[in-house]
């Protein structure tokens, strides 16, 4: 992996800081073993948690190290373009809600939720569906996983003055520990937890810009390394990747599976009102940091504060390192928090994916009674493949890499969103759909990747278009679980 | 009231995957013309549009209130954004508030706009108009009927 620049020393409050937030957040993990008695609940969490929890986790499973360390290295180089990714999501979370909170939540009362193929083989009646979708979300579990490995180990380095491999062991480790007691059940708590602590590292960050720079970027936009395009609302990626930040990641908060399955983790249904708020504005405060991290440290090197930086993930530690004390340890409990909160959802999804549904949609459906200890069985192996394959996959990291956000919408838009909107949406329809977001998934970043072809856009805007307009013309020439075809369980969703 | 019927519904999804072609078009072509940019963004607010009609209904019927604000509200900021940031892309202008005046148009009518529309009308409206008791209860009433479905 290589070693890391020392840009932050680490000083007795960041490690303090460090330590306290790992025993907490291994506390609230074991804590949360008495929600975790039915594979249900240690699958999903089903119908557990209040609204508060929900909306804080929420936001804290979607905000990961991307936009700690990512996206501010993408400010640095770019300006405003990635912000647009980041802007849009907050909001979204609302948005999501409005469009399909009350219908998936109303799931968990039609059948026995514990994943969310779960809910797409019951309203589609296809265990090729299931399969499908467990295939999608197991492996881009991984390839989510396998890209925090390195963000990870970076940043424990800058906190702690360890070896990144140590870093690893540490991050996956006590996140491991406490999942194997209490699954989805303790990443929902402790994400709720991890989501206090990343708004109290973004009022550091408010602080510690605003003192950098007294909220003028006028050095930035008169510097002859930067200049207006670096200030300007389009930023200086090619103008045409606006339309695909701003939309999917807009449409594509409710797309992502740690949104999708808090919806049927809430105790009851008025819980979704509290939800939607409070994860939308805990996400939108936390995207201030992406925003202004970035800008910050594009302002310390148009000031002439350090000379220009080729790594973009340095970025965020050239701006931290001109914070101290309290404030910066702050900041980098709430980027550990980022971390720690995604992972465990992913390690949990994974697990899920394969415990529950790749193997019933084989035809080989695990025993009820024997679904948790298998599960936590599965949960250690797909930890330890992501963390090897983030380790020494070396391009193929960097081609799984991708597989995130896109992707998720690309399988989850046709299936849940269309799927539970339209009665005309058809078995045959999300097959096609799925089948082709899964192809376009692997063979476009694959092309990419050798140079072989390049879209001037981001892939997933293609792959996300084509899986839903696949969807939508074959649910037009097909019927099964469509229109009067649809179970009589799932009719009374559609009346919602 | 306005009502969503199942038909709509139909012409909804048709609408929303022509404008998903349109989408892949205007990002492929805007490379070399730009214009074909601001008019995709523009279809970026359609979609939305398509998506709200269908979700935030309830009973197959949405409200005027809920038309306007927040689906066409939404929609509007989107485009005045958009548009800012399009035509002062680039531009050397004077900073508002220390800000180029697209980041701010970003900011405001994007950002803020979107979160005064999509998230404040979900929490003043989540009774009223998104799920009321009695429709849920009409639900669970119903769902209790049947066998849970495996």
């Amino acid at each position: 992996m290589g070693t890391t620049e020392q840009l932050i020393q680490p000083s007795a409050t960041t490690i303090a800081f460090t330590v306290i937030f790992i025993i907490v957040s291994i506390g609230f993990g074991l804590y949360a073993r008495k929600y975790a008695k039915t594979a249900e609940q240690f699958f999903g969490g089903t119908k557990t948690f209040g609204g508060i929890t929900i909306g804080l986790a929420s936001a804290a499973a979607v905000m990961s190290a991307f936009g700690f360390i990512g996206g501010p290295g993408l400010v640095y180089k770019f300006g405003f373009t990635s912000i647009w990714m980041t802007i849009a999501c907050g909001p979204g979370f609302a948005f999501g809600y409005w469009i399909i909170g009350k219908r998936m939540r109303a799931m968990a009362e039609v059948t026995d939720v514990a994943t969310l193929p779960d809910i797409a083989r019951v309203r589609f009646q296809s265990q090729t569906i299931r399969g499908l979708l467990a295939a999608g979300l197991f492996l881009a579990s991984v390839a989510y996983l396998s890209s925090q490995v390195k963000g990870g180990a970076k940043l424990m380095t800058q906190m702690l003055g360890i070896s990144e491999e140590w870093s690893v062991v540490v991050i996956f480790g006590v996140t491991l520990a406490y999942m194997l007691v209490s699954g989805m059940s303790g990443s929902i708590l402790t994400d709720a937890f991890q989501g206090l602590v990343m708004l109290a590292g973004v009022v550091g960050v408010i602080f510690a810009f605003f003192a950098l720079t007294g909220g003028d970027l006028t050095p930035i936009a008169t510097s002859a390394n930067f200049g207006p395009s670096f200030v300007d609302g389009a930023g200086a990626m090619p103008l045409q990747i606006i339309i695909t930040f701003s939309l999917i990641f807009f449409l594509g908060v409710v797309a992502q599976p740690t949104m999708l399955s808090k919806m049927y983790a809430l105790k009851d249904h008025r819980d979704l009102k509290t939800a939607g708020l409070i994860g939308g504005l805990t996400y939108g405060l936390t995207s201030l940091v992406w925003i202004l991290v970035g800008y910050g440290a594009l302002y310390i090197v148009a000031s002439g504060g350090h000379e220009a930086i080729k790594d973009l993930d340095k970025a965020s530690f050239l701006f931290l390192s001109k914070t101290g004390g309290v404030l910066q340890a702050l900041v980098m409990a709430g980027l550990l928090a980022a971390i720690m909160s995604t992972a465990s959802f992913f390690i949990s999804l994974g697990a899920g994916s394969v415990t529950r549904d790749l193997a019933g949609a084989l035809g080989h459906e695990i025993p009820y009674e024997k679904q948790i200890k298998i599960g936590r069985f599965i949960q250690v192996l797909v930890t330890l493949f992501a963390v090897g394959f983030g380790y020494w996959g070396g391009r193929a990291v960097a081609i799984l890499g991708t597989l995130g956000w896109g992707f998720f919408a690309s399988v989850t838009i046709p299936t849940f969103v269309i799927g539970l909107l339209w009665k005309r949406c058809s078995t045959e329809g999300v097959i096609s759909g799925l089948s082709l977001a899964l192809l376009l998934n692997i063979l476009l970043p694959v092309l990419e990747n050798f140079k072989i072809f390049k879209l001037p856009f981001p892939y997933y805007l293609l792959t996300i278009g084509t899986a839903i307009i696949a969807t939508v013309l074959i649910s037009f020439a097909t019927k099964t679980c469509a229109g009067e075809n649809i179970p009589p369980q799932i009719k009374p969703i559609f009346d919602l | 009231m306005i009502s969503i019927s199942d038909r709509f519904k139909d012409f909804l999804n048709m609408a929303g995957a022509l404008l998903w072609a349109f989408l892949i078009i205007a990002s492929w072509a805007g490379g070399g013309n730009p214009r074909m940019v601001i008019y995709g963004l523009i279809a970026c607010a359609a979609v939305i549009v398509v998506y709200y009609l269908q979700g935030a209904v309830t009973n197959g019927k949405m409200s005027v209130k809920i038309l306007i604000y927040p689906v066409l509200l939404n929609a509007l900021f989107w485009v005045i954004a958009f548009s800012m940031i399009y035509y002062t892309r680039g531009q050397n202008l004077d900073l508002v508030c220390g800000m180029h005046p697209g980041f701010l148009s970003a900011m405001i009518f994007f950002w803020l706009g979107s979160f005064v529309t999509a998230t404040l009308s979900f929490y003043l409206f989540f009774r009223s108009d998104y799920l009321p008791d009695e429709t849920w209860d009409r639900f669970i009433a119903s769902v209790r009927t049947m066998e849970k479905i495996r």
